[in-house]
């Protein structure tokens, strides 16, 4: 089977995707051969609307939401509320961010289990730009922590994320490459003030490095700006290089 | 670039209600020259520029324009919104019109151009903003970055002396600001009257001959971007560009 290419739909731009819809963005992405699309919980307007036109389109929902609150508690109603949406749009995965896990949140671990064990749907862990959920020792806690909890989790590796936070991304790989069942394809700029997400194939980063030391067989999401007068040649060449990057 | 005055406020004042939102403004622009306006939300110098148009009116002090007195009352004063043309934020193109009769609507109305002279002039000028091949889409069928150039292309259609943009590329997302930054810098480059309200520093740094800094409805400073980046004068001035800065880096 041929790698499954996704395109992240907050790659398109918060004004853009403002401007026309995630589901036009879905479609004109779809069009231009993307197998799938991410939609961006952030990015809905009135998800009541929008998330039954974009059902069948997407396979994963990515909730803006952290999986632990300001505390260190399980926020179950958070997890409830990405799971919903997932179903709805009849994504397979849903895509969170551990938020503020701490030692303390050890035993909420139980919950999560069960409140999973409820749906269909498959939590997958990604690393953001925060410290507490997105340095490779608080994601290597958690994952230990879960692995004794009986809570088997999958990750989505986001390849840019880290540098936010001035981790190496290649160690981060190497570290968590057997957890990683979808990659976030994103390469970095540093501009004198900020990092800035650009295309892989501008990276400053050893991209190419990071991905061979990722699993080449789960599914890829392109989530980096796409721009240009003709968005969806863009997006066709985008695919096909994130294609033959890991052919 | 001449040293005659395109546009003149002396003495300019404006209220809603009771808010002051203009105070003792006197400004001078010479034909040709590039001005950059900043500062704070609620400065007044959205206002400002707008009242340059008459989408705003005002009621004390003196405008002229292109050699018309806004102020003076008069059948001949709408004439001057035909001399300057203006860019949004919001790009307020007619979303039921392709792009190509979006561009020829005016000329067609107000120069009394014919539909084939209107299309001729509406292609040379969405062919200089790089897009032509988008002619015959809809507003809706474009990025935020190609509709905002079709609004300049549209502009450029009245062939105008003076050209205002207010907050051009805020609406953008920042992939997309760099191709209406550029379409900007070439019409700098020909020798177009520009006043434009932004934050992007850069553009203000390269390509204004002046850079202005609005507080509370008053012009504070003005100075050429070299001077005025490297040695602001006002309190305010400082704080403000600190504040631009520092917001950068934070995104």
């Amino acid at each position: 089977m041929s790698l499954q290419v996704l395109v992240s739909l907050s790659s398109f731009g918060a004004a853009e995707v403002g401007r026309h819809g995630q589901l036009w963005c879905a479609q004109m992405a779809l069009e231009a051969g993307a197998d799938s699309v991410e939609v961006r919980g952030e990015m809905l307007r009135n998800a009541e609307a929008e998330l039954p036109l974009l059902a069948g389109l997407a396979s994963v929902y990515s909730s803006p939401e952290g999986l632990w609150a300001e505390g260190g508690w399980l926020d179950s109603a958070a997890l409830a509320r990405g799971v919903a949406a997932a179903t709805r749009l009849g994504a397979r995965r849903l895509k969170m961010s551990i938020g503020d896990f701490r030692a303390s949140s050890h035993g909420s671990l139980w919950g999560l289990k069960v409140q999973l064990a409820e749906t269909r749907v498959e939590l997958l862990i990604e690393n953001d730009q925060t410290v507490r959920a997105g340095t490779l020792p608080a994601l290597q806690a958690f994952f230990d922590a879960a692995d004794r909890a009986g809570v088997e989790l999958g990750m989505t590796f986001d390849m840019g994320n880290w540098h936010w936070l001035g981790e190496c991304p290649l160690q981060a790989a190497q570290a968590l490459g057997r957890r990683v069942r979808y990659v976030h394809c994103k390469g970095v700029q540093r501009l004198p003030h900020k990092w800035v997400a650009v295309p892989l194939a501008d990276s400053a980063a050893p991209w190419r490095a990071v991905l061979r030391a990722l699993p080449a067989d789960v599914s890829h999401a392109i989530e980096y700006p796409l721009a240009g007068d003709d968005l969806p040649a863009v997006v066709r060449a985008q695919v096909d290089f994130i294609r033959a990057a890991r052919a | 670039m001449t040293t005659e005055s395109i546009i003149r406020m002396e003495a300019v004042n404006k209220w809603y209600g009771e808010f002051q939102v203009l105070t003792g403004i006197d400004l001078s622009v010479r034909q040709g020259e590039r001005i950059v306006i900043c500062g704070p939300s609620g400065s007044g110098k959205s206002t400002l520029i707008r009242c340059i148009n008459r989408l705003e009116t005002v009621q004390k002090g003196r405008i002229v324009v292109d050699g018309i007195d806004l102020t003076a009352g008069g059948k001949n004063v709408d004439a001057v919104r035909a001399e300057v043309g203006m860019v949004f934020q919001q790009f307020n193109l007619f979303p039921h019109l392709t792009i190509l009769e979006n561009c020829t609507l005016a000329p067609m109305r107000s120069r009394g151009m014919t539909k084939a002279q209107a299309e001729e002039v509406a292609m040379k000028y969405l062919t200089r903003v790089r897009i032509p091949e988008q002619a015959n889409k809809y507003p809706s069928q474009l990025s935020g970055g190609q509709q905002q150039r079709v609004a300049i292309a549209r502009a450029l259609c009245m062939s105008p002396k003076i050209m205002l943009f207010d907050e051009p590329t805020s609406a953008l997302d920042p992939e997309m600001v760099k191709e209406v930054l550029d379409t900007m810098i070439g019409l700098a480059e020909d020798g177009m009257t520009m006043l434009c309200v932004t934050h992007e520093m850069g553009f203000a740094r390269s390509v204004a001959d002046r850079v202005i800094f609005m507080a509370d409805g008053k012009i504070v400073e003005q100075a050429p971007p070299q001077e005025f980046f490297g040695h602001p004068k006002d309190e305010r001035t400082r704080q403000f560009l600190g504040q631009i800065l520092s917001s950068h880096q934070a995104h």
